[in-house]
């Protein structure tokens, strides 16, 4: 059975709020199907309501929460005197900071120990300054000595792999890219460059003498 | 405290549709709270009920002892919402829209008798349940939920007077 125009209008918000039972909602769409004054009204608190709940939420003002905490539990106390001087770094007090510097005093503690620190080892004499300033120049240029001796060695080893490499004529140049050889091949013709010269002929007897290791790799 | 004042202010503002009065009432509320915290006894909502309870009680007597200079200083009473209507228009990008439709619906629940206009924002602009509702208004059932199809349609009609198309 349909509904009147005043049931429709009634229950109008049970409607909208899905508190109408399947036979009342049949009633309900009954009546608005030959109803076009009712029609419009479900359309219109329909889109009423949709835009009110749409609304953003206010914005509370920046100092309301400091106003209302000052009329309730009162203004918090001003430092005065050389506390205040102090007060930028309150947030030191503040247990995400203590949580924080916590976690870098472990840090370090365990790079400590991984550097080889160990506060057993350490002698009440080595905490003086002058102690501590010499201990830390001697690492300083030992760090420094053994950086320059791993370059000097690095460059003494790049200099016998470049000497070591046979130079190559632009005529054999031209011959490798008309005809490329297989890997094979190539390490053939290396091992036996049939050059002439002083420095090829001590370069190829070092070949020679390393062969059966590159083989290897 | 956040989450609690924004309840507050967003109630106070909905209610009184002025920034400045809802903030002084807002603080009024709190006041109240504070002082009778110790009065305080778990309700069936539990406390932001009774919050909200505290609250529209607090508007029910502002809105009683302003009547009078609402009546006589009508245009005086106009000038905050031109004023925040104002302000709301230079709001840029598309922030526009949604503050043009806050301040119809605003101007149009200020239109609202106090009893809909509190049923329709406690229920629409604030998210209660019916039961919660006939708490905070401790009125039954039946009559909260003809208050807020009353205030619907009544809303609604306004809407639709100022020119705002169903979306």
């Amino acid at each position: 059975m349909a509904w009147t125009c005043e049931q429709t209008e009634e229950r109008l918000s049970d409607y909208l709020d899905n508190l109408l039972d399947p036979a009342d909602i049949t009633a309900l769409n009954r009546h608005a199907d030959g109803c076009a004054e009712c029609t419009r009204l479900i359309d219109q608190v329909g889109s009423a309501v949709r835009q009110m709940r749409s609304l953003a939420p206010v914005e509370v003002p920046p100092n309301l929460i400091t106003a209302i905490l000052d009329q309730t539990i009162g203004p918090r106390p001003e430092k005065k005197g050389w506390r205040s001087w102090f007060s930028w770094a309150d947030f030191v007090a503040h247990p995400k900071f203590a949580m924080g510097a916590l976690t870098c005093a472990v840090t370090l503690v365990i790079l400590g120990y991984a550097a080889g620190l160990s506060p057993a080892k350490i002698k009440r004499g080595d905490l003086a300054p002058s102690n501590m300033y010499r201990a830390v120049n001697r690492q300083f240029h030992l760090t420094y000595g053994r950086t320059l001796k791993y370059v000097n060695d690095l460059k003494v080893v790049y200099e016998i792999q470049s000497k070591l490499r046979p130079v190559e004529s632009p005529a054999r140049e031209r011959e490798r890219e008309e005809a490329p050889a297989s890997p094979q091949e190539k390490s053939q013709k290396d091992s036996h460059p049939g050059h002439t010269s002083t420095l090829e002929a001590h370069l190829f007897a070092y070949d020679a003498m390393h062969a059966p290791t590159r083989s290897q790799r | 405290m956040q989450r609690h004042t924004r309840r507050v202010f967003g109630l106070c503002y909905r209610f009184t549709g002025n920034s400045h009065e809802a903030e002084d009432l807002s603080q009024e509320v709190f006041l109240k709270v504070y002082r009778s915290l110790a009065s305080y006894r778990v309700a069936a909502g539990g406390f932001p009920t009774w919050l909200t309870s505290v609250t529209r009680n607090l508007l029910v007597d502002h809105y009683r002892r302003t009547k009078r200079d609402r009546l006589t200083d009508s245009i005086e009473d106009e000038m905050p919402r031109l004023e925040e209507t104002h302000s709301v228009s230079r709001t840029p990008f598309k922030h526009v829209a949604d503050a043009e439709l806050s301040g119809q619906v605003q101007h149009a629940l200020s239109r609202l008798s106090p009893e809909l206009r509190e049923a329709v924002i406690l229920r629409d602009l604030q998210g209660l349940e019916y039961n919660e509702i006939q708490e905070v208004l401790s009125v039954p059932e039946g009559t909260v939920k003809s208050r807020i199809n009353r205030g619907r349609i009544e809303l609604a009609r306004i809407l639709e007077q100022l020119g705002l198309r169903p979306s």
